[in-house]
């Protein structure tokens, strides 16, 4: 899990950017696991080249 | 790159949700982030509307009138997610050739502030190409510079 980064309320850096002490639960996950799911299979099979990474 | 945006609202900033609002109401977006490989690090991003009763579609065309300001609320999502869990590979693509097309038009109206802090290549023939202008391909990369 990545490290993040503390913020406080209101993101100061960007305007407009609202941080929410809910945590959203959606009843139904089945809208982003397939679409991960997807993406890792095209990845799998076409991975990007090592020429083309920076 | 600080484009215009939508307020957006988030608890971990890996999960964002905005309104779109306009001729045909408020409308509600998500945009969430999510680790699909470990080498490189690469998260999926993935974009749609949610309804009332917290369904999801990303095939529905919603004609609020706002495609540019969608579009660069999302492409800030992008630059905060960065902000707070590095600079790793996003992967994103359309479910349909025509969503996918809108991501790739949103990605031209926005290239010159886009390009000036991301890398982003294009998939398409087989093989991922630098992006370019015009290029119609079947999925995206980008990558905070």
């Amino acid at each position: 899990m990545p490290a993040v980064k503390k913020t406080s309320v209101k993101d100061e850096k960007f305007n407009n950017v609202i941080v929410t002490a809910e945590v959203k639960n959606y009843s139904d996950e089945s809208f982003f696991i397939e679409k991960e799911q997807k993406a890792k299979d095209f990845l799998s099979k076409h991975p990007l080249p090592d020429r083309l990474k920076k | 790159m600080n484009l215009d945006h939508y307020t957006l609202f988030t608890s971990d900033f890996q999960d964002y949700s905005f309104y779109s609002e306009g001729p045909k109401g408020r409308i509600k977006k998500v945009v969430r982030f999510r680790k699909i490989e470990d080498d490189p690090i690469t998260y999926n991003l993935a974009f749609g509307d949610v309804n009332e009763n917290d369904i999801f579609s990303d095939t529905t065309i919603s004609n609020n009138g706002d495609t540019d300001l969608v579009l660069s609320t999302v492409a800030n999502t992008i630059n905060i997610f960065c902000d707070h869990y590095g600079n790793h590979y996003i992967y994103a693509e359309g479910r349909t050739v025509a969503r996918t097309r809108l991501y790739q038009t949103g990605i031209g109206r926005l290239w010159e502030e886009i390009r000036a802090d991301f890398d982003v290549w294009g998939y398409k023939d087989e093989h991922w190409h630098c992006f370019t202008l015009n290029v119609n391909y079947e999925a995206f990369l980008a990558k905070r510079k």
